[in-house]
């Protein structure tokens, strides 16, 4: 592997401590979501300065988190520890993880490195039907987030969770079960359009026969992934016209995985998904041209591609052409907590809501990960809707950590008049369209003049969360 | 075996008294003029008669074993390669002296007899693919050969095919998580996890305000996201006088105590209301058994009966509604005929689909062009695909929804109807 010196960080064109106009643009897409923290960081270093910064995580102190995810200390247990600790009931384990996943979305100085683990968490997808895949989210995925893409792809591809997800511990010498490299080639490296045959599928089904993993509760080893000689096809293989015929056994896979990984179908693949998580549709070709230059020359390095997608020029471009990204629940969610600073509930109430919003972190069920398309996500408002009104309104009621104090100074000292632009500049980054700007203004104008503040900055509140233009970034 | 496996089953049986639960229905029918009143809103109940059916899809998700379900009972082949896990024709009620109900699903045996269900046995996808992901895919948009095509068959028939009534709010529902891939691009479709839930928040005194805020803002917001916002505004006005968690059921009626049944439930309450939807999507979820399957009392059988269960209280449910109701169901794929050796069976091919409904479904037949179970009549070790799933489509989507333009919803497919409906 090749983790290839950074460049060295310079100020954008902006300078340090202006506020650069693509703040708002970058703490949606590079962040989940604007909040008084990353305002102060991006104008103080810089859009470019703060992305070279995020991705040097020992730069970023990360320790007012890792101190509240201690108070969950199986978050650091291993498969075997688990299972021998009859106190811990591992679905639960499972429901507070993935409402962890949301804790870490919001409090997390890395943000940028969050939002890289959301991506491989979708493009890597396995179900969270066992714990194996939150031990080996410690273990594999978060590790190998920002390293190299080869590999983070042989890192997943033998991992114990995907082997079990797409049936691999099936897959042996002389039957064969084609799940797990029909979904390497077809989601993870080369892509459904990919030059790929079914004879292409069966041989690399060959190739991965033996890879399982340890199902025994007694072995020091259970819930890891195992090659087992005796169940692979040492036969001579042809993929992709290359041919392997060394019977090299367990190590033939990595030479496969590593040709797969830096196949210029691979490249392109990948790179144009990550362009579209990042910047949408609208990513300018330049940008992502160089990104997969940028993989080529330095054997798929993540934090290089990352640099380069979200660089201060392509994120301008989007954002002049006025290109968006509708925001999908679980970042909607994060968002309305960062932007108002509200305390987070527990992990299991946050699992619950994000259910309810359609996005349960690690509950997509199929292995092409929670979907990024537009048509997906547009119809599934109303839940939004229902939340916010709840979480604008906690004097009411419902399971939230936080009260309307938290909100309170948003609007203090502001005349009524005044709170929509005001929500605005300090919930969205002045990003909110003016029509939304002025029904919500005009919404709390209507209202009577003896209504008390609570009631008022629930109102606001909700509408500024439910409006189209928050929806968006 | 000597080979009558070849024959079309087709149009063999018709039982004797099939059609004294039609006849109740269809005298529900004619005196239903019970259209809902609620509130000061009454909902216009959509004409029947040259009119369009509601369409309810279920989806079996997991590749359901179909040889477990509707069993072919005078198959020695099936025994030999199920030595443990072949349902016994003691275990079935006879459908037609070839196939047998498993008696897990019993409760789907009265709506067979009344002529009201019928199975589709050997159905599938000319698509070879065992992976469940990508069969889905191809089932649900309709492009079972070729490429990946943009949206689902649902959503193309309802993008060219013009509502009977115009409306704003939604078209197609799918009582589920996210959008499913046969709704998706279709205009008016929305994903609404469970309809008890589906309203707007906040205090009562302000909500029509808010409403009406968000309205305007949608009205100015771009694509797709302001129509998919209006069209929750409708919808959640539509759907507000109704009562999704208390409506009382008719005496003697139940649905299972499941999240399945508690759609099922919505389903039917949303079509009683007479609401202008004309499609609505539930999943029935967990039927991938790999292992400790158990037909009689197994894993399987919990899934069967939670089904007929639910297929039965949503028809008894429905009364004389199910005159404009189609009920269809199906799975991606059927599963292996040999038993692996976890008690369970692999991903396979051909399955079983049904089709409910009121009069007009041509029940009470098991429609095969059966291919047999010898080895060599086998597809990879499965149940072969004798008739392709776009031919049960394509005939709910002509006779019963008025489709514009079956080209455009099933492209590339010229389908040969089952008389399945009239």
């Amino acid at each position: 592997m090749s983790t290839s010196q950074q460049r060295v960080a310079t100020p954008s064109s902006s300078g340090p401590d202006a506020r650069p106009r693509t703040l708002p643009w970058l703490a949606a897409r590079g962040a989940f979501g604007f909040a008084p923290a990353i305002e102060v960081e991006i104008t103080q270093l810089g859009h470019d300065g703060w992305v070279a910064w995020q991705l040097d995580l020992d730069l970023v102190d990360d320790n007012a988190l890792d101190q509240k995810l201690a108070a969950y200390p199986w978050v650091t247990m291993s498969a075997i520890d688990i299972i021998n600790d009859p106190s811990m009931d591992t679905v639960e384990l499972g429901h507070e993880y993935k409402g962890l996943r949301l804790l870490r979305a919001v409090e997390s100085k890395r943000q940028l490195f969050e939002r890289v683990c959301q991506f491989w968490e979708d493009h890597f997808n396995v179900y969270m039907g066992s714990y194996f895949r939150f031990v080996e989210d410690r273990t594999i995925w978060r590790p190998m987030a920002l390293t190299n893409f080869p590999d983070l792809l042989r890192g997943v591809s033998t991992s114990a969770s995907m082997i079990s997800f797409l049936n691999n511990e099936l897959n042996v010498v002389g039957a064969g079960n084609e799940n797990l490299a029909r979904e390497i080639l077809e989601l993870h490296t080369l892509g459904v359009d990919g030059p790929y045959t079914e004879a292409d599928v069966r041989e690399f089904a060959r190739a991965l026969t033996g890879w399982t993993f340890d199902d025994d509760r007694l072995s020091p080893s259970f819930g890891t992934a195992i090659f087992e000689p005796s169940l692979h096809d040492f036969g001579s293989k042809t993929i992709l016209g290359t041919v392997y015929d060394q019977g090299l056994g367990q190590a033939e896979l990595g030479g496969i995985l590593q040709m797969l990984a830096m196949h210029p179908s691979t490249i392109d693949f990948v790179t144009g998904k990550m362009a579209r998580f990042f910047l949408g549709d609208n990513a300018p070709p330049q940008t992502v041209e160089n990104a997969k230059v940028l993989w080529l020359q330095t054997g798929g390095d993540i934090k290089g591609i990352v640099r380069e997608l979200l660089n201060q020029r392509a994120v301008e471009t989007v954002a002049i052409r006025g290109g968006t990204k509708f925001r999908r629940p679980f970042d909607w969610y994060a968002s309305i907590f960062r932007s108002t600073g509200a305390q987070v509930p527990s992990a299991r109430q946050n699992y619950d809501n994000m259910a309810l919003l359609g996005q349960a972190p690690f509950e997509w069920a199929a292995p092409d990960g929670y979907p990024e398309d537009r048509e997906r996500w547009v119809g599934l408002v109303a839940p939004r809707w229902k939340l916010a009104a709840s979480f604008a309104r906690p004097h009411l009621g419902g399971a939230w950590n936080h009260s309307f104090w938290d909100f309170f100074g948003l609007v203090h000292g502001v005349p009524r008049a005044g709170w929509a632009r005001r929500l605005n500049q300090r919930l969205a980054g002045g990003r909110l369209s003016p029509v939304d700007v002025s029904e919500i203004q005009a919404h709390l104008d209507s209202l009577p003049a003896m209504a008390s503040n609570e009631d008022l900055l629930g109102e606001a509140l909700e509408l500024v969360f439910a409006s189209p233009s928050y929806q968006i970034v | 075996m000597n080979n009558p496996s070849k024959r079309s089953i087709q149009g063999t049986n018709h039982w004797p008294g099939a059609h004294s639960r039609r006849d109740v229905l269809r005298m529900g029918a004619a005196g239903g003029a019970f259209a809902m009143a609620s509130g000061a809103r009454a909902m216009a109940r959509p004409q029947t008669g040259g009119g369009r059916d509601t369409l309810v899809l279920v989806f079996l998700r997991g590749g359901a074993d179909a040889l477990s379900m509707v069993v072919p009972t005078q198959e020695a082949a099936l025994y030999a390669a199920r030595p443990t896990l072949g349902v016994s024709a003691q275990n079935t009620t006879s459908l037609d002296g070839f196939f047998g109900l498993n008696e897990v699903g019993a409760r789907l045996l009265p709506w067979y007899l009344s002529g009201n269900l019928a199975f589709v046995h050997a159905v599938g996808s000319p698509n070879p693919t065992r992976s469940h992901f990508e069969a889905m895919r191809r089932l649900e948009q309709g492009a079972m050969t070729g490429g990946v095509l943009q949206e689902g068959w649902l959503a193309r028939h309802l993008r060219d095919t013009a509502p009977p009534t115009p409306t704003s709010s939604a078209r197609a529902i799918a009582i589920d998580r996210t959008l499913p891939t046969v709704m998706q691009g279709g205009p008016a479709a929305l994903p609404i996890l469970t309809l008890a839930e589906f309203g707007l928040g906040g205090p009562p005194a302000t909500r029509l305000a808010r409403a009406g805020r968000l309205e305007t803002m949608m009205n100015a917001a771009p694509l797709p996201d302001g129509p998919a916002g209006l069209t929750n505004l409708s919808t959640i006005e539509q759907l507000a006088p109704l009562d999704f968690g208390g409506r009382p059921l008719p005496p003697g009626v139940d649905y299972p105590p499941t999240k399945f049944g508690q759609s099922l439930y919505e389903a039917a309450t949303l079509i009683k209301s007479g609401a202008p939807v004309e499609a609505i999507e539930v999943d029935s979820g967990g039927w991938d058994h790999h292992g400790f399957l158990g037909p009689l009392d197994g894993r399987f059988a919990l899934r069967l009966r939670e089904l007929s269960w639910g297929l039965d209280g949503l028809m008894s449910d429905l009364g004389g509604d199910a005159d404009r109701v189609t009920i269809v169901v199906m799975s991606e794929f059927g599963r292996r005929v040999d038993e692996n050796g976890s008690g369970g069976f692999d991903h396979g091919r051909g399955g079983v689909a049904m089709v409910l409904g009121g009069s007009h479904v041509n029940g009470g037949v098991v429609h095969s062009n059966w291919p047999g179970l010898e080895p060599a009549d086998l597809d990879g070790k499965a149940l072969a695909v004798t008739t392709d799933i776009r031919d049960v489509i394509s005939e709910v989507l002509v006779k019963r929804m008025n489709t514009a333009n079956l080209a455009v919803a099933l492209p590339n497919y010229t389908p040969s109807f089952l008389g399945l409906v009239n």
